[in-house]
Formats: structure tokens, C-alpha cells, sequence
């Protein structure tokens, strides 16, 4: 499909302004803000996962918080109930239940550690499996059940589906493994008090989110809370609040207003961090001897911990394939362990690692090769090749994402899968181990799970340039990017001329959304679309009022166009103005607008006109080659082909980055990550680094990385682009097929990655 | 500063130091006196002049007051007589981006802990002061070093500290922050300056590194955004 020519997004020369910033260390992070002149907080966590604090005969906690306060330095301390968000009831083990502020970071954490408190002991689950049976103790995480309300979705008739396929595979399917962000920049939040008034820095992907979460907390008004971000040491989906936002608020006020700087030690952050949700599925596929799909019915667990959110969603499945007669259904189940949530992905990544086992042994079955079962079945519009039909499960709807074939097609080229696809087991490299090849794709759901309203306003300054205010964090690199790009792109302003004058600062900015790969893009990217247009109807109109365009009769603001932050009429480009000549003695411009990533945008789909809701999303496929040796488990990546949909690469460097590092976050996810929990106790073990088993550049062979950003011209998102942060990492499950088809085993996921000794376990040698 | 000096300039020395932007080649600090104690010297540039103007100026503050002298006998002289119940005890001499600053710590402060609450030095990060990320990373003497796991009193003594902001002039990009630059080497940031002088470490005793000398030398830092191949192009000096 031939692309629109833009003059500022995609030009690989295109830096963000934060490079600099984060080189030099000068990026701002939350704790690197009151140099010198603030107390430190830290928590004391249950060491029970689940009951309640006792409490005496007056209703008093029995929390003895004598010895901490009598320790030199401590200012004071804090228990649940001071804490709005900290309860009396225990949920998981290491949850906050009370905390110490001091003059130094040691202290505190000393101090809480001296805090005795005395629990009533109630049963734990923390084996999923048991939770979900009837008469299980109950978790709390939810009243008198452990187990929420399916979700369910269903079209056609999937009895009917299975009685007319050919072939049919049913697989009971292993939990899938919990792994956690392990962001290197622990939570954390330097909060004050002016009179009524709080004030915070923290490290979140949502400022506005975390100001109003505190606002609700601590029942204040909403204008008497200034909260602020810039810098955000990865989030990944979990600092989407206020992370330590209330009790750092609850501190400060105890010690009349002070700055308290409250950061979670490594375990305590470890703990408290949600986590990818382990989750299992019953799946059965059924097909016509041809490949054709023609029933699909999935009943899954998730695991979602104490309190968690987010479920396993079978989006790439329900959506990539044409299959007409499908159903799913899963449910929540909540146990003892730490809460579950958003991982680089709301929950496409465990889903992905379940069916696409299944399509590669319904391919077995049907003597075809895997890709070619996917080809045959991908739900493209037989005209176009592209993915523009009406949704499935929302006929009124049409598609944004339409790359997927392109990625699947993109990754079996360059890879060399023709050639290298054996079939399972049968071939041995000269040294002796297995040689595997696999290929997965899908479309991922975060487009339309952005589908929220998002906000930016700029300043044209006296100079003629733009100054933006952004109501997200500024962290990570290329953020900056996509808002300046398409505003320098929309304005026909050179990209230098287009700065972030401020982020993340509640006070002067509307919401700008998640700061995150996908949902960046779409959200605050769609909203500086219009913030752009807004600008330039703004400008356009100074410039009438200015020689040569108010010598002209009868020209309107259509008549004029603008490139190279210089304003001309279209019928004569020799008549023109800089932007700095229609700003000299002009009012300051301010604009605002809001934009909204799932409509359409760039152009008309199926008639359907600009402006119509529509499903956005990412896709992207993975090829994956892999070494594997038998007698040692150990498994080596010979070669990864990551295509991406990007509908528009708006920022070259950072979208080859992203892709690049969502080949290293695949292997980590299916080779490395995993949650490790004592069994008696429900307590993390895994609340360190190693523990964790989180990957080094040690593992990490970037040599045999490929990645190629495809633009679709999306007909969704700002200029056709939307988000690449997540689809590209949920094709982990390219290496667990590559490692069966290299073995002809799949490993169990349960309780951890494919690690060595999980892959002789499965070979039957351990 | 003298008062002839003072009015010279239109600046006190302590407005001067607040606008770090005018400090070229010292400590980056917006104050002293939030120092627990400190002294040092600081070498002011005035840039908006040509050729520059060097000035060396030495002070010491008062922990509890906040009163500046000029020699740190001075200012023991000074904290015994004014605060007769307080000590100024636990004094260590850092030499911190090529500068002497005389800090009173605690037995157990670590370096990075000193090195950013009490010298206002954020570029080095602390992300799990277990000496398992490698984000605090700075350079002894030229090694590499996790300042998470040093203890302050330990860094005295003369040996030469350096911190990513002493890495360059803040203005121009040293060679390996410019190499990290063309391969944007970084996500989020947060991990940066560990692996940044790391490198630097390393290219201090191999200047060709391969890139499997690259990944031994930051096998202990942990990306978790998943740049590492980035990281390796840009100490191996790729694009």
C-alpha cells in the first residue's frame, strides 16, 4: 500500500529531546528531587499471608511500634489505620501494614523492622487449582467466593463446529508461569504538605491517574493536590497510579508537612508489584482436513493473587483467525499470593503461550506446516489481503490494524522457514543437539483497550515555535517523540521547532494517558493530533491577517498550507510567512484538544466515514530458530525474525529499539522469568534479582536478532500509527513451539520459565 | 568572594553555586549547605565569557547552623564553640569528579547513598542496594564499582571518584555517551548511567573491546526494558 509522504514522522535523524537528559544523568527521577532536606519512609510487611491484625478490647491494632520509635533518628510511625489503602485484613504475605519515617533511608528501614505486630491467622490457598474447587478455603481476595463470574464469548454454534471438522485436538494445558516487572526504579513517592495543600513527585506511567486515586484515598479536594512526574524508571504496567503515593502523603502529614521520601526496598518492591497472571486453559480445535478452522472452545483460570485485575484474553485467538464457530470462557481465581496485573501486556502473553501449542499440534495432525494452518485461517479481506473486515464479535465495526498477514508473510521470508521447517524431532545439528524453527503471530488487544479520551494543549511561542504541555510522564525515550512529531507534522513546523515544555505536572496539564508502548501512542498521540490541528486553524488564521495573505481577496484558511515552519498559499508558494512573521506582535496562541485512539482517523474504511469508532490494535509475528541441547536442557536462540505492524513508524530509532528489546523480553519470558512462593508460607522467594532470574546481557545474543517495522497506513491512530510496545513481546510462545519442534516435548511452564532443568523434566531426564 | 568581588559580579558565591548551569567542571550541587558538612573546592567557569574565567573557591558549612568558612579548621573551630554538645566527628575527604568535598557520614552510609542525599549527585541511580542491577555504578580509580555496596568511609583516602556527571562537561558528550546516543542504548533510563560507566570502565583497560568482553563487563546490571544488544553496540563502539 503506497503511504501518504510525511515531512517530520519517520525521519530517522529524529531525536528525543530526554536522550541528553538520561546520558548525562540529569533526567529527573522522584527520588532525585529535595536534595538533603526530606525524611525517609519504609514500610513494615505481614508475615502472614492471610487474616487480620488483632486487635484489643478498646479496638486498637496490637501493633507495637514502641522499640521503633525509640530508635535514635525515627520521627514517626504510621500503621493501617492511618493509611486509607493499608486494611487491617492480610491478604498476601508482605503486605504493608505499617511504616516508620526517619532521617535516613537505614533508619526507617531498621526502625520498621522492630514494629511487632500480632495477627488472627486464617486458612491460605495458594494453589490456584485448589482455590477454584468448591469447599477451598476462602482467599479473601473476593466475598464468599474464590472464583468470579466467567467471561464468556461465543458466536456460531461450537457443538455444531465439532461435529463438522475432520479433526479434532483437545488439550488439558499446565498453568502458564507469574513473573513480575522487576523495574529497575523501585516504587516510590516524595510527597509534602503546604498548609491544605500536597504536593508529590513519584515515578508513574499515569500521573492523573495516581492524583486521583490519592485524591479518593484521602478524601481532599481535587485542586489541593499537586502531583507531578517526569522521569518514570520503567512501569511496564504497574505504575499506573500513585505507586506509594497515599502513605508517603500520610507521613509527611504526621511529621507537620516535611518532604518524606518513601521507596520500597528490592523484596518489599518485589512483593508489592503486580505481576503477569499465571493462568491454564482447556482447549479444543477442531478442523476440516484442509486446515480450515471450524471450532474452537477454550475454558480457562486465571490467577489473579489477593486483588488483582486483568484476566488471560484470547484476543489474538478470538480475532486473528477466521474461526466461525467459537466460544471462551474464563474465570478469575483468587488465592494468597500477590496481586496479578498489566505485564508489558493486559494478558495476551499466557493465552498466546497456550493456543498457539494448540494450532501447532492441530498442524501436526494435519500434516500441514504451522504457518501454513495460520496463513490459511488469518481473518483477512480476501480483496484487500488486509485485516479490514468487519470485526467478528462487532460487525458494526472495522478494523484499524490490518499488518498482520504482512508480519507473518515478513518473518517466514526472511527467515528462511521453508527450507528450515522439519517436522517434529527429526532433525540433529552436527553437534549433536536438535535444530527447531516455529513461527506465531497474532493481533494483540492494547488498541482498543486505549480506546480512551486523551488530552495535550500547546503554546505557540513569539518565536514561531511550539511548546508543548504533556499530562504524562516523560520517561521512557520516545515519548517526547511522538507528541512533538505529530504535532511539527500537523503544524508543517520543522521538527526542532516542536519542545515539551512540561510534563506530567497535574496542575497545568489535561490527562495525557498511560505512558506506555502501546497505549502512548494511540492515546496521547491521537489527542496532539488534534491539538496539532487546533494550532494550525489557530496560525493559519493569524497569518490572514498578515501581508502578503490579507493583500489577497477572498482566501480562507483552506487556500493556505505550510511546510518548513513557513506558512504559504497554495496557489502561489512564493507568497509565505514564517511562523515567526505571523507570531511577531500576534497574541500568544493556546490550544488544547482531545483525541481518542479507536476511530478512524487517516481515511474512510468501507464507507465509513472519518471519525467513526472503530477496533485499533497492534500486531506482529515472531519467528524463532533454536538449538537444543538434550542432555543439558539448555537452549540456544540461533535466530529471532520480529516483524511489527506499526501502521506509521512515527520514531525510527525507538520503534528498532522497541522491537529489538521485545526479543530479548521473549526469551526472558520463556527461558528466564518466574515467581518463586515458599509453599507453607505463601512468601516470595524470588524477591531478588537472581531469585528472579532475570536475564543479563550474559544471555543475551542481540547478533541473531532481525526486526522489521511494517507501516500498513493503519486507517486508526495519528497518521495510521499505533502502538508496538506489547505485540511484539507476547510472541514468547514462537520459542516454547521452536523448542517443540526442535523436541517433539513441551515444557510445563508451571511454577517458572523453560529453564534448563524444565525441559529435561520434560525429556523425561530429570 | 570578597565584598570587592561580590558586587563585581552582581552574584554571592551562594546564588552563584544555586545556578548549576554557571558550575562547569565541578560538582553540579544547587547548595552546600545541605551537605551534613561539607567542604571542598569547586571550580567556577563563567561561560558567557571568552576566554573562560577560573575561579577555585573552598568552603566549609556547618552541619547544624549553616554558616560557611573558609578552611575546615575554621569550621571545627567554630562547631566546638558554638555547638558545645553536638560533634563533628566521622569526617571523610571524597575526591568526587576530580574535586575534594570533606563530608561527615554515618559508619554505614554508602557511597551512593552519600554520593546522592548528601552531594545531590542523582545521576547515580539506586535501584536495589543489593549490589544485583549494577544502576549505581560509578568509577574508583578508574574501575568500575557498585557505590550500593561501598561504603562511604571506604571511598576516601584519595582514591578518584567519578559519577556519569563528571563523565563530561554536560554540555558536549563524552565519547561512550555519544556512542550511546547514536545506538540509543536506553528506554526508560533508569539502569543508564550504571551500564554507561561501566563501559567506561572497561574501555579504561581495553580500548577495543569485544563484544563478549562488553557483556562480561555488565553481566552484572540488569536491563529490564531489554536493551542489552543496544547497550553491547554502543561500548563495542557499533552503530
Amino acid at each position: 500500500m503506497a503511504l501518504t509522504p510525511l515531512n517530520v514522522i519517520g525521519d530517522p535523524t529524529n531525536k528525543d529531546q530526554a536522550i541528553n537528559l538520561i546520558l548525562t544523568g540529569k533526567m529527573d527521577y522522584y527520588a532525585d528531587r529535595l536534595p538533603g532536606r526530606k525524611l525517609y519512609g519504609a514500610y513494615k510487611t505481614s508475615t502472614i499471608a492471610h487474616g487480620n491484625i488483632k486487635l484489643d478490647a478498646s479496638g486498637n491494632p496490637l501493633i507495637d511500634t514502641s522499640k521503633a520509635l525509640a530508635e535514635p533518628g525515627v520521627k514517626a510511625v504510621v500503621t493501617y489505620k492511618d493509611v486509607p489503602t493499608w486494611t487491617q485484613g492480610i491478604f498476601y504475605w508482605g503486605q504493608p501494614v505499617a511504616g516508620v519515617v526517619a532521617d535516613d533511608w537505614f533508619t526507617a528501614i531498621r526502625a520498621a523492622s522492630l514494629i511487632t505486630v500480632q495477627y488472627d491467622v486464617a486458612a491460605t490457598v495458594f494453589d490456584p487449582d485448589a482455590a477454584a474447587q468448591p469447599g477451598s478455603p476462602l482467599s479473601g481476595g473476593a466475598p464468599n467466593s474464590n472464583t468470579s463470574t466467567p467471561s464468556v464469548v461465543t458466536r456460531g454454534d461450537v457443538n455444531a463446529g465439532f461435529t463438522q471438522s475432520d479433526v479434532v485436538v483437545q488439550a488439558d494445558l499446565p498453568w502458564t508461569t507469574t513473573y513480575q516487572h522487576n523495574m529497575l526504579e523501585p516504587h516510590g513517592t516524595v510527597a509534602w504538605w503546604v498548609g491544605d495543600d500536597l504536593y508529590f513527585w513519584t515515578g508513574s506511567q499515569d500521573i492523573h491517574s495516581g492524583k486521583n486515586a490519592v485524591v479518593n484515598s484521602l478524601g481532599i479536594a481535587a485542586n489541593k493536590v499537586h502531583a507531578f512526574t517526569h522521569g518514570t524508571g520503567g512501569g511496564h504496567g504497574d505504575k499506573t497510579g500513585a505507586p506509594c503515593g497515599v502513605p508517603a502523603a500520610v507521613m509527611s502529614k504526621k511529621v507537620g508537612g516535611a518532604a518524606v521520601q518513601v521507596v520500597e526496598t528490592r523484596p518489599v518492591n518485589m512483593t508489592t508489584n503486580t505481576r503477569q497472571f499465571d493462568a491454564k486453559a482447556s482447549i479444543k480445535m477442531g478442523a476440516k482436513n484442509d486446515g480450515t478452522l471450524v471450532a474452537c472452545d477454550v475454558t480457562a483460570l486465571s490467577n489473579t493473587g489477593a486483588s488483582g485485575f486483568f484476566a488471560i484474553a484470547f484476543y489474538g485467538l478470538q480475532n486473528s483467525y477466521t474461526i466461525p464457530n467459537y466460544r471462551h470462557s474464563v474465570t478469575t481465581v483468587f488465592t494468597n499470593q500477590p496481586s496479578r496485573g498489566a505485564w508489558r501486556c493486559v494478558g495476551d502473553p499466557p493465552a498466546a503461550q497456550e493456543y498457539d501449542r494448540v494450532l501447532d499440534t492441530l498442524a501436526e495432525k494435519l500434516n500441514m506446516t504451522p504457518y501454513d494452518l495460520r496463513m490459511k485461517n488469518l481473518r483477512v479481506n480476501p480483496q484487500t489481503g488486509a485485516f479490514d473486515l468487519p470485526a467478528q464479535d462487532a460487525p458494526n465495526r472495522v478494523w484499524g490494524g490490518i499488518g498482520l498477514k504482512d508480519c507473518f508473510t515478513t518473518v517466514y521470508n526472511n527467515s528462511g522457514y521453508a527450507t528450515k521447517w522439519h517436522k517434529t524431532g527429526t532433525k540433529t545439528l552436527a553437534d549433536g543437539r536438535m535444530h527447531g524453527i516455529a513461527i506465531t503471530g497474532h493481533l494483540d488487544s492494547h488498541g482498543s483497550v486505549n480506546g480512551a479520551t486523551r488530552g495535550g494543549s500547546l503554546v505557540i511561542t513569539a518565536d514561531g515555535k511550539a511548546l508543548l504541555i504533556v499530562g504524562g510522564a516523560r520517561g521512557s525515550e520516545g515519548a517526547e517523540t511522538i507528541c512533538t512529531s505529530i504535532v511539527a507534522e500537523t503544524l508543517g513546523m520543522v521538527y526542532a521547532d516542536v519542545r515539551v515544555g512540561e510534563w506530567g505536572n497535574t496542575d497545568v496539564s489535561i490527562t495525557g494517558g498511560i505512558q506506555a508502548g502501546s497505549g502512548w501512542t494511540g492515546g496521547a498521540g491521537s489527542a496532539f493530533y488534534t491539538v496539532g490541528q487546533n494550532a494550525r486553524t489557530a496560525l493559519f488564521t493569524a497569518a490572514l491577517t498578515k501581508a502578503p495573505f490579507n493583500t489577497i481577496s477572498g482566501i480562507t484558511i483552506n487556500d493556505l498550507d505550510a511546510k518548513n515552519s513557513s506558512v504559504f498559499l497554495k496557489s502561489d508558494p512564493t507568497k509565505t510567512l514564517t511562523y515567526r512573521q505571523v507570531m511577531s506582535g500576534t497574541a500568544p496562541i493556546a490550544v488544547g484538544g482531545t483525541g481518542w485512539a479507536a476511530t478512524l482517523r487517516s481515511r474512510s474504511v468501507g464507507g465509513l466515514p472519518i471519525g467513526t469508532v472503530c477496533n485499533t490494535n497492534g500486531d506482529a509475528a515472531t519467528c524463532t530458530e533454536v538449538a537444543v541441547d538434550t542432555e543439558t536442557g539448555q537452549v540456544e536462540i540461533l535466530g529471532t525474525w520480529n516483524a511489527v505492524d506499526t501502521g506509521r513508524t512515527i520514531y525510527k530509532n525507538g520503534t528498532i529499539k522497541e522491537m529489538l528489546s521485545g526479543c530479548e523480553l521473549q526469551i526472558a519470558q520463556s527461558l528466564f522469568y518466574g515467581d518463586v512462593y515458599d509453599s507453607a508460607t505463601g512468601a516470595l522467594i524470588s524477591s531478588f534479582y537472581t531469585e528472579a532470574m532475570v536475564p543479563t546481557a550474559m544471555d543475551m545474543n542481540g547478533g541473531v536478532f532481525n526486526v522489521y517495522d511494517l507501516e500498513s497506513d493503519d486507517s486508526a491512530g495519528p497518521y495510521g500509527a499505533h502502538g508496538i510496545g506489547e505485540p511484539c513481546v507476547t510472541n514468547a510462545s514462537s520459542i516454547t513451539c521452536a523448542i517443540y519442534n526442535a523436541t517433539g516435548v513441551w515444557v510445563d511452564f508451571n511454577h517458572g520459565a523453560g529453564t534448563p532443568n524444565k525441559i529435561l523434566k520434560a525429556l523425561g531426564k530429570a | 568572594m570578597s565584598e570587592e568581588e561580590k558586587k563585581k559580579s552582581g552574584l554571592s558565591r551562594r546564588e552563584f553555586l544555586k545556578d548549576a548551569g554557571l558550575v562547569v567542571g565541578g560538582a553540579t550541587i544547587g547548595s552546600m549547605a545541605f551537605l551534613s558538612a561539607c567542604g571542598g573546592t569547586t571550580t567556577e567557569t563563567k561561560t558567557v565569557t571568552s576566554p573562560p574565567v577560573t575561579t577555585t573557591i573552598s568552603k566549609f558549612i556547618d552541619p547544624i547552623d549553616g554558616t560557611e568558612w573558609p578552611t575546615l579548621a575554621d569550621l571545627q573551630a567554630h562547631f566546638a564553640a558554638a555547638h558545645p554538645f553536638a560533634s563533628l566527628t566521622n569526617l571523610v575527604t571524597l575526591n568526587v569528579n576530580g574535586l575534594d568535598y570533606t563530608l561527615q557520614v554515618d559508619d554505614m552510609d554508602t557511597l551512593a547513598f552519600v554520593l546522592r542525599d548528601k552531594m545531590g549527585l542523582f545521576g547515580t541511580k539506586v535501584a536495589c542496594d543489593y549490589g544485583q542491577c549494577g544502576a549505581c555504578t560509578v568509577l574508583v580509580d578508574g574501575v568500575a564499582t557498585f557505590s550500593c555496596l561501598t561504603l562511604a568511609i571506604e571511598a576516601g583516602g584519595g582514591k578518584k571518584i567519578q559519577t556519569i556527571e563528571g563523565l563530561s562537561d554536560g554540555i558536549t558528550l563524552s565519547p561512550i555517551q555519544k556512542k550511546f546516543y547514536d545506538n540509543d542504548a536506553f528506554q526508560c533510563g533508569y539502569c543508564t548511567p550504571g551500564f554507561i560507566m561501566a563501559g567506561q570502565g572497561l574501555l579504561n583497560a581495553n580500548a577495543k573491546p569485544t563484544a563478549d568482553d562488553a557483556r562480561l563487563a555488565i553481566s552484572g546490571h540488569i536491563c529490564v526494558c531489554g536493551n542489552y544488544k543496544k547497550v553491547v553496540d554502543a561500548i563495542t563502539g557499533g552503530v
